[in-house]
């Protein structure tokens, strides 16, 4: 059509151009947007109008990228517990996916709070809802995993979620003693110790009672995650929370500051 | 200079609801028992202004406050005309509001314009605008060649610039930066201060920074802080005033002259 | 103060390198585009985005023309693997750019602008009596296709006029894609017969 020299159509004149009110380098802007970004998935699409919130959609989908180390670690840990389990036919995925929890939870928090950990601070998206997308993250891949690691496993008889009431209590205790503590890996490590504490505790028994070598921990089990303990575990998932809540701000005090360090 | 009076107004401070600029009284902040900030009064409208001072003098926990990353121990706080005292407004603050820390952490895997993007999502920007906002600022701040590199590959100058570009996605009345030219050569530092310069008529942009020329090319006014106060608030030309014909300041320019003049001069008083 | 524009002056002096002005040709520039070179789709935007810009301004408000030009500079980045080197990237860009005008004006329910904007041939001067012509000749070839209303001439401006692609008109009147191929044959050779017949007139 045209010298590349000399690009405009005949019936383009100095005039139209000099006349023109069309706003080029904000239309280019728009061009290397589009160029530039990839398209939302739908996923987040779906993220968006279930949180009201494009923010807290793409921490949502972010989020396993970020702590994709525990998902391979998590992974790895219940596949060897699934091949215990099928040697010793003793059920040891639902003692496996509590202490799994509390790691990642614990894990979501200091990745998500050490780095960008400032600029974050500044964001109009509360923490604390950042926070809990994060852990919903946790809670929902800890609870996939489980389940397909506890369908291969015949020692219980199909799909068991009994660990899904421990998992949130300690993953919140860890949460809580992190919080506290301004450390991740203490507040992980204490939940730890605690879920130790409470599955040590039928094994002593049968010990005492029994005198027996084998541990039964099928009993274990049911004694670990027993319903009789449920208000236990329903009453420290919410001193944990509030305590988590008020820490973030929530009720107007902020102790964040001098636990993160910021001098 | 403006000195502080120390009358404190009842209720809230702050001026019209929306306004450009910030509103401190009597702010002052402790870490534990050691007092890094004390007294600070600063009134200002739009504009870019320079922050200067030795190391320690509290540049950082000011531009933290004024961030809204901290809380001071004392005092009243009010930015954009708002409280920082209500939630909601806490919320609208920040959506118009864009910080740079010293430093700053990033996730590796990210590419420049994921990173900036995650940001403009988090300021709430509306969804529609975010993708040319973000190349919007990647162009200001020069890093077209590199939108789709990861973080992790990029130098120490390039995450600074990608840094500021966070800062500036959603155009923000109130620009705060903590040492942002660091790791930029002398070309990028003109960039940056032309940036600088478009933004002082619409925004409030507070700058942290060890280098002069910064500070004489770019602000408007310039502060001068040492051992947590606010010991000099005027323009680069005053400051230029007070060092003049005191032969024994060292200093390769006028300014430095006149920052070590106010400095010699405030800790003789102390 | 003196302090301030003494600095202010020197950073205006400091001289940025200046590009040397990219002199490849459109049909290298597609090439590069199509290898995923961002400043071959600056520099062919750069010479071609004004004149588009206002050829469309004369059918829609300033920041129609900016969507329009956006939609349409970031079809070219995605079209350029398959641009076939034709020489006229000119023709090819505009092509691209009326037709998401067209786009445009049926998004924002203005069918009559997207005729505007098809009927619209680049080699013509763009007068307000040509495009009165244009409409009139536009008017008779349909109706030589077939009678108001009929399904030929509802699929000739669909296809031809507001050219909308075969699968979505096949969906709207409800017909197989293979019969709307079939009539669409038989009314461009009705059409050719047409312009034929009036040429010699």
């Amino acid at each position: 059509m045209n010298d590349h020299r000399n690009p405009m159509p005949p019936d383009v004149t100095e005039e139209d151009l000099a006349m023109l009110d069309v706003d080029l380098d904000r239309v280019w802007n728009g061009v290397m947007g589009d160029v530039w970004s990839r398209p939302v998935g739908p996923v987040e699409k779906l993220a968006r109008k279930v949180l009201h919130s494009a923010a807290l959609a793409r921490v949502l989908v972010v989020s396993p990228a970020l702590i994709l180390a525990w998902i391979i670690a998590s992974a790895v840990v219940f596949a060897l517990g699934v091949v215990v389990t099928q040697a010793t036919s003793q059920p040891l995925i639902p003692l496996l996916a509590p202490a799994l929890a509390a790691v990642g939870v614990a894990y979501a928090y200091g990745a998500g709070a050490d780095v960008a950990y400032e600029i974050t601070r500044t964001m109009p998206v509360s923490g604390r809802m950042i926070l809990l997308v994060r852990i919903t993250v946790v809670f929902a891949i800890n609870t996939v995993l489980g389940a397909i690691a506890s369908l291969v496993t015949p020692a219980l008889g199909g799909v068991t979620l009994l660990w899904l009431l421990p998992m949130v209590a300690i993953s919140m205790i860890g949460l809580a003693v992190a919080t506290l503590l301004g450390s991740p890996v203490i507040g992980g490590g204490v939940a730890l110790l605690v879920w130790a504490g409470i599955v040590m505790q039928p094994m002593l028994e049968q010990r005492r009672e029994e005198r027996v070598m084998q541990i039964d921990f099928g009993q274990v089990v049911s004694e670990s995650t027993l319903q009789h303990q449920a208000p236990l575990w329903l009453a420290s998932i919410v001193a944990c929370g509030i305590f988590v809540m008020w820490n973030n701000g929530a009720f107007g005090a902020n102790q964040e500051d001098a636990r993160w360090h910021l001098r | 200079m403006a000195l502080a009076v120390k009358t404190r107004k009842q209720g809230t401070p702050g001026a019209v609801h929306g306004q450009v600029g910030v509103d401190l009284r009597g702010v002052g902040h402790r870490f534990g028992r050691t007092t890094v900030l004390q007294d600070i009064d600063l009134t200002t409208g739009p504009g870019v202004f320079g922050l200067l001072g030795p190391n320690g003098a509290g540049k950082t926990t000011l531009l933290r406050i004024l961030a809204t990353v901290l809380k001071p121990a004392h005092g009243d706080v009010a930015l954009l005309g708002r409280a920082t005292k209500d939630a909601h407004d806490l919320r609208e603050i920040r959506r118009r509001l864009g910080y740079l820390p010293q430093q700053f952490g990033f996730y590796p895997n990210f590419t420049v314009f994921e990173f900036i993007e995650y940001f403009a999502l988090l300021k709430e920007m509306p969804p529609g605008k975010v993708r040319a906002a973000v190349a919007t600022a990647i162009q200001r701040v020069g890093m077209e060649d590199r939108a789709r590199s990861k973080m992790k590959s990029l130098s120490g100058g390039m995450l600074r610039r990608v840094g500021i570009a966070q800062a500036i996605v959603n155009e923000p009345e109130l620009l705060l930066l903590d040492e942002p030219t660091v790791g930029l050569d002398p070309e990028q530092r003109v960039i940056f201060r032309r940036l600088l310069r478009e933004m002082a008529e619409t925004s409030a942009v507070f700058v942290s920074t060890h280098l002069v020329e910064d500070v004489a090319a770019a602000c408007s006014e310039v502060m001068l802080m040492d051992a947590g106060r606010l010991i000099f608030h005027g323009t680069a030309q005053d400051l230029v005033e007070l060092g003049r014909g005191d032969d024994a300041l060292t200093g390769d320019s006028a300014i430095e002259r006149g920052y070590g003049a106010v400095l010699a001069r405030n800790r003789e008083r102390r | 103060m003196p302090g301030q524009q003494v600095g202010e002056m020197a950073d205006e002096m400091t001289h940025l390198p200046n590009e040397e002005p990219d002199d490849r040709s459109d049909d290298a520039l597609m090439r590069a585009i199509a290898m995923r070179d961002e400043h071959a789709l600056r520099v062919l935007y750069e010479r071609h985005a004004p004149w588009l810009a206002v050829r469309l301004r004369r059918f829609l408000a300033a920041s129609a023309v900016e969507d329009v030009l956006q939609e349409t500079f970031l079809a070219v980045w995605k079209g350029a693997p398959n641009y076939r080197q034709t020489g006229e990237v000119g023709a090819w860009i505009w092509g691209i750019g009326r037709r998401q005008g067209a786009q445009w004006a049926r998004k924002h329910q203005r069918p009559t602008l997207a005729l505007d904007l098809m009927g619209e041939r680049p080699d013509r001067e763009a007068d307000p009596a040509s495009a009165v012509v244009q409409r009139n000749e536009i008017g008779r070839a349909l109706a030589a296709v077939g009678p108001t209303g009929s399904t030929n001439q509802r699929i000739a401006r669909k296809a031809l006029i507001e050219d909308r692609p075969l699968a979505e008109i096949a969906d709207e009147m409800n017909m197989p894609l293979g019969t709307i191929k079939s009539r669409l044959h038989r009314i461009r050779r009705t059409l050719q017969v047409f312009r034929e017949k009036e040429a010699e007139s």
